[in-house]
């Protein structure tokens, strides 16, 4: 699926916020994006066709949010449609209360659209599995395929192994943003072992040595010291 | 909290006056009551005596004060020697022609002669002078009390005393707080409600400015937006430290502190500070990340909410004061068996006085000031909840230093 695909609702009795998070999300190349004012439209919208993600505010003028979010999830027509609560309620018992029901995420208002757009592509890579349908990825004079875990490099191909795969895949998900060690950890041992530090640098040392030209100053893959890694844009 | 203290015993001392002085009143309203009310007037004996005239061996009464025992409705008469009656005046049937023994004698003037309330009074003859009541609606009795009884009632009522008025200050006081915390809770609500009223519209605001931000227009509309922008973003933060402040004052046990692995987390706060800069602001500030290695993976109890903010707010501080750019670091190493915490920059710092100011205790309750508002008074009600020691002070490049420091034995090792 294509984010030109994935179909977003936006529930929201304030309809300038709705047309902001719209505009905020068409620009990002969610082309798909609906909005409701009230949760029986929503209803309405809900039920005629197929929704892949919905952004719902908690305090609308005809109900409480997580109160059709309960109705929605036990009347089970789509179990698995991710919702994210959009709420101007910041108190920790109303975000825990949300993400106790079953939500995907809980962003308070006002948001930064930097911030909105991530916490959505996040929930839609994890309900979906899609890694934006991006296969190739061009670094300076290196090509590497996602898809085959391999880097064209001066015209040779060199094989990435499972880890540097999947500490790649991250990085470029976040690409332009730092990633802390602690979640490239999570992510490359997922069952929580810490202090392995010392084997992501290891890892990290041969993803470079694979992908950059000159592996001693970095390009692409920069150390950010203390905190974690960062893939620059391109 | 001084100003607190001060006035709670402000408040103590106003109890204690006020219950003494109702005390005081109520002891003169029963003494005038009582002695108004308790005496039962009977014609004195003097006055009659003064009207009575012996002629031939006959007892007489003036007319005049006949008629006044008529109407008081008393009766008076005397006894000799041998218990006859000598003389009456008013007299009811059912005393009239009596003699009385020594026995009725010894009843009548202690309690009552056939229900009639008399007093007793010697005559000048050796016979008895009785003045009774006609009516009668009188209490009599003979008042028998223990001496030492009485001195133990007088030891007593002081303390009786002393502890009345305790108990009342006692249910003054546990009124007066329930009510001023029903108050604070009021004030923590109507703050969460108006912060709220504020996101929606600022949420549209930032949303439509950075909007004009990502857009293909002239360079003037778009340094307008970014005003816009950041203006926002710093009310945003205004309210949330407003939000925050208010809860921290009043709504104590609304935070729960829990087991944090520090590294990690001030490791993800750093992370999501740089990561949400722009590419001007990433330029201009440098971010420096020491944790001793005997620290990494190592937990500590707080709250992440409160600790996040305040970690914000110093970062924000540094950056906000030093437009031009500067390096931040944040440090934590064990010192003295204290854990450290520092967040520091190498900018302009800042004056002597602001230093001593904030570093000040009571500095987190007095009134804001511009620039130097809530940001760090947080900081500070963050370390107090966290029972830190917090210290401000400019650090060997100048530049503007927060250091935290808690006991190393609330620290447990993963």
């Amino acid at each position: 699926m294509e984010k030109k695909d994935c179909k977003i609702l936006i529930i929201d009795d304030e309809r300038e916020l709705a047309g902001v998070v719209a505009d905020i999300l068409k620009n990002e190349g969610y082309s798909n994006v609906e909005s409701a004012f009230s949760l029986k439209e929503a209803n309405e919208k809900i039920k005629k066709s197929q929704v892949h993600l919905i952004l719902l505010d908690v305090m609308l003028g005809d109900g409480n949010g997580f109160d059709f979010y309960e109705r929605l999830k036990n009347e089970g027509i789509f179990p698995k449609l991710p919702v994210i609560f959009l709420s101007a309620r910041d108190e920790d018992e109303s975000r825990l209360h949300g993400l106790g029901l079953g939500a995907d995420d809980y962003i308070t208002k006002p948001f930064l659209p930097k911030e909105l757009l991530l916490r959505i592509g996040a929930v839609i890579r994890r309900c979906y599995k899609i890694d934006e349908n991006i296969s190739e990825v061009v670094l300076g004079e290196s090509l590497v395929s996602l898809d085959g875990g391999t880097v064209r490099k001066s015209g040779e191909d060199i094989t990435l192994t499972a880890k540097e795969l999947t500490l790649f895949s991250v990085l470029y998900r976040n690409r332009g943003r730092i990633v802390t060690t602690d979640i490239l950890c999570e992510e490359l041992w997922p069952d929580g072992s810490y202090g392995l530090e010392n084997s992501l640098i290891v890892h990290m040392r041969h993803l470079r040595e694979k992908i950059e030209k000159d592996p001693s100053k970095p390009v692409f893959l920069k150390t950010v010291r203390g905190l974690g890694y960062k893939l620059e844009r391109a | 909290m001084r100003r607190r203290g001060e006035r709670r015993v402000q408040f103590i001392i106003t109890i204690l006056l006020c219950a003494i002085g109702i005390l005081f009143i109520d002891l003169i309203i029963y003494g005038i009551l009582m002695h108004e009310r308790s005496g039962v007037y009977y014609t004195s004996v003097s006055e009659i005596k003064n009207n009575l005239t012996i002629n031939n061996g006959n007892i007489l009464l003036s007319a005049e004060e006949s008629a006044k025992l008529q109407d008081n409705d008393e009766f008076a008469f005397i006894i000799d020697k041998d218990g006859n009656t000598v003389w009456s005046e008013n007299l009811p049937n059912d005393l009239k022609n009596r003699q009385y023994t020594l026995q009725d004698v010894a009843k009548f003037s202690r309690y009552y002669l056939k229900d009639y309330p008399v007093h007793t009074y010697v005559a000048d003859d050796g016979g008895l002078l009785i003045i009774g009541k006609l009516n009668s609606k009188i209490w009599k009795y003979t008042l028998e009390y223990n001496a030492s009884n009485f001195l133990l009632f007088v030891k007593i009522t002081p303390l009786v005393f002393i502890f009345n008025i305790i108990l009342l200050i006692f249910i003054a006081l546990k009124l007066y707080k329930s009510k001023q915390r029903r108050r604070e809770e009021e004030r923590v609500e109507w703050i969460a409600g108006v912060s709220h009223d504020i996101r929606t519209p600022l949420a549209i605001i930032l949303g439509n400015a950075q909007m004009i931000l990502n857009e293909n227009c002239d360079d003037t509309i778009k340094n307008k937006a970014e005003i816009i922008d950041k203006q926002g973003t710093r009310i945003r933060s205004l309210v949330e430290n407003l939000n925050l402040s208010s809860k921290l004052d009043f709504g104590t046990g609304r935070f729960i502190k829990k087991q944090i692995q520090m590294s990690v987390f001030i490791r993800k706060i750093l992370t999501n500070i740089i990561n949400t800069l722009d590419e001007d602001m990433e330029s201009k500030f440098e971010f420096d990340l020491n944790i001793e290695e005997s620290l990494q993976g190592k937990t500590f109890l707080i709250n992440e909410e409160l600790v996040e903010r305040a970690i914000i707010n110093l970062i924000n501080n540094s950056m906000n004061h030093n437009v031009e750019g500067c390096s931040i670091s944040i440090e934590l190493y064990e010192n003295n068996k204290n854990i450290v915490l520092e967040i520091k920059d190498n900018g302009q710092g800042v004056s002597r006085e602001f230093l001593q100011k904030i570093n000040k205790k009571s500095y987190a309750f007095e009134k804001s000031t511009g620039n130097h508002g809530l940001g760090i008074k947080i900081v500070k009600k963050v370390a107090e909840y966290h029972r830190w020691k917090i210290e401000f002070l400019k650090n060997e490049e100048g530049g503007f230093c927060c250091r935290m420091k808690w006991c190393c034995t609330k620290a447990m090792s993963k």
